[in-house]
């Protein structure tokens, strides 16, 4: 696993248009997008690698391009604080209860005045339940991530700071829970864990630790090789020290950026798992389970207009969420030039 | 209505969309339920048949008689009969079945009336039975129906290979012989070219070269591969999508409502009688007052359906008034509350239990409606149909949506009701009252004196409230046009036999028109 | 020695993979029981408990159970006992077609919309089509599976709904490649997406390596260069992230045959978990994983064969 690439591989051409493979989440709900095996990793970074500018020059220019955000990084950022918002606020909102029978609603459910999205099959109110649904995502979303940059972030700090044994063990651990398709995993400990919300989070976190671990391992690895390290390693300081400035000056943007395309990531495969009917059970809406509702009226030959709501309702609002913070995640990886091929 | 018009045709093959896939095909082991029924059908042939109006004859059986006490009774099964594996299906093999479902940890709970080592080969072809007690109605266990697997005679050739091997590569006497399962996929047969059944024309049975069940849960995906004519008949009893099916002119339908035999299909919410909230008398009572019938059947049930008051509804011949306690919020209420000031003043907080259907996902948040406004705190849990069963038997739950009891004679629910069979009780209501009643309607041979069994059955299940009864449950079973003959089963001796009950239909007699 | 390393850590991670795989589905003891026994009461649960060695520790299961796998030996499903290997056998047909399939449509779509938008890089067309990839990577594909349905087969019905019947590959190819095509599509929009930037990107580097500028001098048609002379070169980073796709392509196809009630390995393994049982479920589980890590090993040797350094160094 030699990952001490050279330095300055990867770099600015990547940001013009390519490098999707490790920028952006919801593909397959897996880790077909962010990153994989070093060879692959490897393969894909010096396949293009280009001598560039030292990586003095890019943080100068980084500080440029926080000024020069385009106006879309800050739709995008509204987008994501609006969710944040919903999810926070459902409960004051003028808004039905989810799980209310609206009776009146279960003949004709189409969109009407009463309720603008119209119903569900069972009644229910859809703006209600999209708007409730985001929840669900955004808890499962951000919590799970937070605990595996945690767990992976300190881990990966460790292993790329010392290397040697425990980077080798480390390494393998995570190499080990790679070597599943992420949502098979998922489905894997879903079997062990249990669907609630609690559950659900961790059975994210469990699949998405190993991915924030090589991140955060290999930007550190890289930043302990700069000179600045270097000479503070050569002056005697302490190596908690050392990892403090490490962490705040190189390893921090990395996990952050990271960690927005891994809310995207783990939201998608939240999803997924609500989707095939193994998430959070039923009746706590989810985007994911309105979603086969939805797939599974419009199926039926007597699909409407409500069923159309129905499936759009909930597609619209998880497509705006994830493209949201994908686009956020990209600029910010070329704003802190964090490098695409970096796992 | 599904009675062929003209000739039948040979040939062609059909595709039933079932509600469910089964567990296994072994008799002794499985257990069959609407679909397993089906199933068990197509593979193997049951003793008895019943016909339309209730009465119970032989089928694969030449005869089936008790002696003048219904303690002993004699079966002879029909000459020159082979299992599909060439095995000759006589008394001796009779007398194996018949000692595995006894053996067995699961039929063998139906079977306590047996006399330990009363089973004995008497003639060639002829067994005999001995009870410890009369069983007047032994006979309708053989008929097939739900909870009467005894019925269906296997290969005992099949059964020595080995622990599984039955059960996931049936052998029998049916129409159809086993091809292939992927469980979840299919369960496909073809034609048994050595059936022993002719129609009435001098055709050999079955018409049909090959026959498939394809288990397709979601039922508006059942219904729009009906309509895309992926398959060629499927059963339901989701009340919107019999609305659906009603609408679609396209399809042929027919609903089991009719049904003037045994007893059909309720609703209802089933108690955990033995769970530390539920155990309390007053909180069951609660829950019968504050569940609102008629508006449940009405907006649920869309009208399809009606309310009961027992397991017996019209147009059962059981069927009685009960002392059931009807909707009334104000006496539900007035139970909570006495509940709640002697438990420390917080409110009874039940689950409640159901599939993780659109229908079901409804019928829930109404419950949960009409239990809320009585003071219950309830909260819904969604689970999987495969998960279903089990989540009743290790019995973690207070309210489970169920549907049950469809039969053509309520002794075959002596199982379900009685605390003679341990965990099937589902309820957990042992009720010696109900025990006797049960083992009344079970020995007695006189009719009104069953019939009164039962009622009383029924009125104790009201006071006793292990059921919260909602409405009987319809069953629709539809097809394309093509399919021809699918509610006309006819027993080998003449005599049209019964059809529909609980969306089961018979594969044997079913052609399909050029 | 190098390749004897590898080999080593292969089989140090199989074994693991096989532990955690293990691990995580052995909870619930005496479950596998309860599943097989259903009604048949306590007396049927210690017996299947004894049967199927649940009453042992852990590590003594686990090696009984990887012996067993060694000897090929995937027991049988809970209920009903069909054996494991002859449920998978029905459902990795369809599974793979539809990763092959998807990768066949992607890239007859994505190598002409990549070499049009590399030519007029910046232009109308390349702006459209890079943006949209860029949307379509956040399109989850349980929201692209249900839209398929809903556009070509409700509304258009162009092509067979859910639950339809798929013919074996080899005894009617059209129809099977017919009725599989939206299955397919649903998987293939994501890659398309994918190959479309990579492929782009690369092929403009490519468009300016000396050798192109030759093949222009020398008066070759824009179409023989594109072909002969660029796509080659400008696949290895497609190749690559493809192999890095699988796992992506797996997690589809278990979306995609539950929107399409196809019965493939991914239905397989949703039903196992959602019936908890636990013998399928670890089945699947560990020969996913097992043909996830041949394929990125076969993708890693492809590479090496091709050898990138070489390019490299012409490119410096």
């Amino acid at each position: 696993m030699a990952d001490e690439r050279d330095p300055g591989l990867a770099g600015d051409d990547l940001r013009s248009g390519g490098g999707v493979e490790v920028g952006v989440a919801g593909y397959g709900a897996s880790t077909a997008v962010l990153g994989q095996e070093p060879p692959e990793a490897r393969g894909v970074a010096t396949a293009r690698g280009r001598a560039l500018p030292a990586a003095d020059r890019a943080t100068a220019v980084a500080r440029r391009r926080w000024r020069q955000l385009s106006w879309g990084f800050w739709v995008a950022t509204g987008v994501v604080v609006l969710w944040i918002l919903v999810a926070l606020l459902a409960g004051v909102l003028p808004i039905d209860n989810p799980n209310n029978i609206d009776f009146s609603c279960l003949a004709s459910s189409s969109p009407s005045g009463a309720h603008l999205l119209g119903c569900d099959p069972a009644g229910r109110d859809t703006l209600a339940r999209v708007l409730y649904g985001s929840r669900v995502s955004l808890i499962i979303g951000f919590a799970s991530i937070a605990i595996g940059i945690v767990v992976g972030g300190v881990l990966g700090l460790l292993a790329g700071y010392f290397r040697g044994a425990i980077d080798e063990v480390l390494g393998v651990v995570s190499n080990v829970f790679l070597s599943f398709p992420s949502l098979v995993l998922g489905l894997v400990i879903v079997t062990y864990i249990g669907r609630s919300l609690f559950d659900i989070t961790l059975v994210i976190a469990i699949v998405a630790w190993p991915l924030l671990f090589r991140v955060v391992r290999a930007a550190t690895i890289e930043s302990a090789q700069r000179d600045y390290v270097l000479a503070a390693k050569a002056l005697g300081a302490r190596p908690s020290r050392i990892l403090r400035t490490v962490l705040l000056s190189d390893v921090v943007p990395v996990a952050i950026t990271y960690g927005l395309i891994g809310v995207a990531l783990a939201i998608v495969g939240e999803g997924a798992l609500s989707f095939l009917g193994l998430s959070v059970p039923p009746p706590t809406a989810t985007w994911g389970n309105m979603i086969a509702e939805g797939a599974n009226s419009v199926s039926s030959v007597a699909s409407s207009g409500a069923s159309l709501s129905l499936l759009l309702s909930p597609s619209i609002a998880m497509f705006s969420f994830i493209l949201a913070i994908n686009f956020m995640g990209d600029r910010l990886r070329s704003v802190l030039d964090v490098r695409q091929g970096v796992i | 209505m599904g009675v062929g018009k003209g000739k039948p045709v040979m040939g062609g093959s059909v595709t039933f969309g079932t509600e469910a896939e089964e567990s296994g095909m072994d008799p002794t082991n499985a257990h069959f339920d609407s679909t397993g029924v089906m199933y068990a059908r197509a593979v193997y042939d049951p003793l008895a048949i019943v016909l339309q109006d209730g009465t119970v004859v032989p089928y694969l059986a030449e005869s089936i008689t008790p002696n003048s006490s219904y303690t002993l009774w004699t079966i002879t099964v029909r000459p020159n009969i082979v299992f599909h594996d060439g095995t000759l299906c006589d008394g001796a093999a009779l007398k194996y079945c018949m000692e595995a479902f006894y053996s067995s940890l699961l039929t063998g709970n139906s079977l306590t009336y047996w006399k330990k080592g009363g089973l004995k080969q008497v003639g060639p072809r002829s067994i005999t039975v001995e009870m410890e007690h009369p069983w007047v109605p032994f006979a309708a266990w053989l008929a097939g129906y739900i909870g009467g697997q005894i019925a269906y005679i296997f290969s005992p050739t099949q059964m020595r290979k080995g622990e599984a091997v039955l059960n996931s590569h049936p052998v029998g006497t049916g129409p159809f012989v086993y091809q292939d399962w992927v469980p979840g996929s299919h369960f496909s047969l073809t034609r048994n070219p050595h059936y022993w059944r002719k129609d009435t024309y001098g055709n050999q049975l079955p018409y049909l070269d090959s026959w498939t069940f394809k288990p397709i849960v979601d039922v508006s995906t059942r219904l729009a591969a009906l309509q895309s004519q992926e398959i060629d008949l499927m059963h339901t009893d989701d009340d919107p999508t019999i609305l659906e099916v009603d609408a679609d002119s396209s399809l042929v339908s027919l609903r089991d409502d009719e049904l003037l035999v045994g007893e059909p299909d309720c609703d209802f919410g089933m108690i955990n009688c033995q769970s530390p909230l539920m155990k309390d008398i007053r909180l069951r009572q609660a829950a019968a007052y504050a569940f609102n019938q008629a508006e449940y059947c009405k907006l649920i049930g869309k009208n399809i359906v009606y309310p009961t008051n027992g397991p017996f509804p019209h147009p059962s011949p059981y069927a009685s008034a009960t002392p059931y306690p009807g909707y009334d919020l104000a006496k539900a209420k007035a139970l909570v509350n006495s509940w709640t000031h002697s438990n420390g003043g917080k409110a009874p907080s039940i689950t409640y239990t159901t599939t993780n259907s659109t229908t079901a996902a409804t019928s829930a948040a109404f419950v949960q409606q009409l239990y809320q406004a009585a003071g219950f705190q309830v909260q819904i849990k969604q689970v999987q149909q495969a998960e279903l069963i089990n989540d009743a038997l290790l019995g973690g739950y207070d309210v489970f949506s169920w549907r049950q009891f469809a039969n053509i004679d309520p002794d075959l629910n002596y199982v379900f009701w009685t605390s003679a069979a341990g965990p099937i009780n589902f309820a957990r209501n042992y009720d010696p009252y109900i025990d006797a009643q049960m083992n009344i309607g079970r020995q007695s041979t006189d009719t009104p004196t069953r019939v009164q069994a039962y009622q009383n059955v029924a009125k104790q299940m009201a006071k006793d409230l292990p059921y919260i009864w909602a409405c009987r449950d319809v069953w629709c079973v539809a097809g394309s046009k093509q399919v021809q003959n699918w509610n006309n089963p006819t027993s080998p001796t003449g005599g049209r036999g019964l059809s529909m009950l609980s969306g089961i239909i018979w594969p044997t007699e079913v052609w399909k028109s050029a | 020695m190098v390749a004897l390393r590898r080999v080593g850590e292969g089989l140090v991670t199989l074994f693991l993979v096989a532990l955690v795989t293990y691990f995580f589905t052995s909870k619930m003891p005496g479950n596998e029981a309860a599943v097989i026994c259903g009604p048949s009461g306590p007396a049927c649960i210690r017996h299947e408990t004894a049967l199927l060695y649940l009453n042992h520790p852990f590590f003594a299961r686990f090696f009984h159970w990887l012996g067993e796998l060694f000897q090929g030996h995937l027991g049988l499903t809970l209920a009903p006992p069909i054996p494991i290997s002859t449920v998978l056998l029905a459902a990795y047909p369809i599974t793979l077609e539809l990763i092959i399939y998807s990768q066949v449509i992607a890239i007859v779509v994505a190598i002409p919309a990549a070499m049009y938008g590399a030519l007029r890089a910046n232009r109308m067309f390349d702006k459209v089509s890079t943006a949209a990839s860029f949307a379509t990577l956040s399109l989850p594909n349980f929201i692209v599976g249900p839209l398929l349905v809903l556009i070509f087969a409700v509304k258009l019905a162009w092509f067979p709904g859910p639950a339809s019947n798929v013919p074996s590959l080899w005894s009617d190819p059209g129809q099977n490649l017919y009725v599989m095509f939206l299955p397919s599509l649903t998987l293939a929009v994501g890659s398309i997406a994918v190959y479309q930037r990579l492929l782009r990107a690369d092929m403009i580097a490519t468009l300016e390596e000396d050798y192109i500028l030759m093949a222009r001098a020398k008066g070759l048609s824009t179409a023989r260069i594109l072909f002969r002379h660029a796509l080659r070169p400008s696949t290895f980073s497609t190749m690559t992230v493809g192999g890095v796709q699988i796992g992506g392509l797996i997690a589809g196809a278990i979306i995609a045959e539950t929107v399409f009630s196809l019965h493939g390995l991914g239905s397989v393994l949703t039903a196992a978990v959602a019936a908890k049982d636990l013998p399928t479920v670890q089945a699947v589980t560990i020969i996913v994983a097992v043909f996830y890590i041949l394929c990125n090993l076969l993708i890693d040797f492809l590479y090496t064969l091709i050898d990138p350094r070489g390019r490299r160094g012409r490119r410096a």
